[in-house]
């Protein structure tokens, strides 16, 4: 996902602002175990479980606080939680 | 994906069924897989008052949730453990469903035994932390059933929890264990409370997309103590043939009770005793419980409840807790 802004830049020789969209890219935050990591590329949640030896079985992938299933694709700018599920002792 | 039902997005895929469900469907899926559970099994049947084993974990919550709203009315009974940085919040945990319910809470403060925690308590009487809790939770729960009419005591404990504990026991092969496991205990009038699971048919993961889906705000962190625990390595294992081999889990557990089962009941109901003191099931003349009370020098007395009881409560007393 791409995120644009406007931004206002004076010119210092002219004393004229312009204005002209900046282009900003925001990474995909990952969370799993209280660590965070960032991945730049859309990408299905089942693949980024295979890179990161995720069981399917101990996480639940959520995106931007909403279960998904593993055929989602995550875009750039979203927020992939895994949470755990296995308790007891 | 989409949901095999009504074919909006899938929330949650379910490979041991080769299904996918959106979120309402979800919910009903495994509220009728419970419902089926507690039909087929017995667990609670007409005229029976249950109470929920509560730990504000996910299971216990949705457990409690569950039946409330398919109208099995049920308190709750929690055992603070005196555990630092996590009792408390399980608890605050608890009275928020509490509240949410409008059902009243019986809680046990394990410091009233020797003013210290578990882990206090456990160097004491020389045992692991978990083996202390075990016991004083048997004991504890099945006495507040007793002691104030409950007929039924209710437990979190799904799938995933039995089919480690079968795993463990086959592995060492411990004959004395093999049997014990069931979907219902039956009750021993005046000494032992009826005990049923009516998750026993359900998966971990499963209970924690219903918790998040129904926004049971339970607690995430684990138990200080478990870790490194044997169970949790069993699971572990079980979670990786699952992932490999999609309905392991429930073929383990089905095939159990379907085969093994009915051939141990009979001897283990003939080979129980009750305790000379209490009056609950031991293997000896006085249950470990007692020798515990014996050994702090403490009276029976000490076991005793604090009550919550939102009904009671005005709202703005609600608001505050």
């Amino acid at each position: 996902m791409l995120f644009l802004s406007a931004v206002i830049l004076k010119s210092p020789a002219t004393g004229f602002d312009n204005t002209r969209p900046v282009c900003y890219e925001l990474a995909m935050t990952i969370e799993c175990d209280g660590k965070v990591i960032e991945y730049n590329k859309p990408i299905d949640i089942y693949r980024l479980m295979e890179q990161l030896s995720i069981n399917r079985e101990v996480y639940l992938p959520m995106v931007n606080d909403r279960l998904v299933t593993e055929d989602y694709r995550a875009e750039k700018g979203d927020s992939v939680k895994f949470i755990k599920v296995v308790s007891g002792g | 994906m989409k949901c095999r039902v009504c074919g909006e997005p899938a929330v949650i895929s379910l490979k041991a069924y080769s299904t996918a469900l959106c979120a309402p469907h979800f919910i009903s899926f495994l509220e009728k897989r419970t419902l089926n559970t507690i039909n087929k099994y017995r667990l609670i049947e007409n005229g029976e008052k249950p109470i929920v084993a509560v730990s504000g974990g996910k299971d216990s919550l949705s457990v409690w949730f569950m039946l409330n709203k398919l109208g099995y009315a049920a308190d709750g009974v929690y055992i603070n453990l005196g555990i630092e940085n996590y009792s408390d919040i399980s608890f605050a945990k608890i009275e928020k469903m509490a509240d949410l319910l409008m059902k009243k809470v019986y809680s046990f403060d394990i410091k009233r035994l020797s003013d210290k925690g578990i882990d206090g308590l456990a160097k004491i009487l020389k045992r692991v932390p978990c083996s202390a809790c075990g016991m004083i939770k048997r004991y504890v729960m099945n006495r507040v059933c007793i002691e104030y009419g409950y007929t039924t005591l209710v437990t979190g404990h799904n799938i995933d929890d039995e089919a480690s504990a079968l795993f463990g026991n086959v592995l060492y092969w411990k004959e004395e264990y093999l049997g014990k496991k069931n979907v219902v205990l039956e009750a021993r009038h005046g000494h032992l409370s009826k005990k049923v699971k009516p998750f026993f048919l359900c998966s971990e993961r499963d209970i924690a997309a219903y918790a998040i889906l129904n926004n049971i705000d339970y607690i995430r962190e684990e138990c200080p103590f478990s870790v490194g625990a044997k169970t949790l390595i069993y699971k572990d294992m079980l979670n990786r043939l699952e992932q490999m081999s999609p309905g392991t889990k429930i073929q383990f557990v089905k095939g159990y009770l379907k085969s093994f089962i009915k051939n141990r009941q009979e001897d283990i109901k003939n080979t129980e005793n009750f305790c000379s003191k209490c009056g609950y099931p031991t293997y000896g003349s006085i249950c470990n419980m007692c020798r515990v009370l014996e050994r702090l020098n403490i009276g029976e007395g000490h076991i005793c409840f604090d009550e919550y009881d939102p009904s009671v409560l005005d709202t703005t007393e609600r608001l505050m807790t």
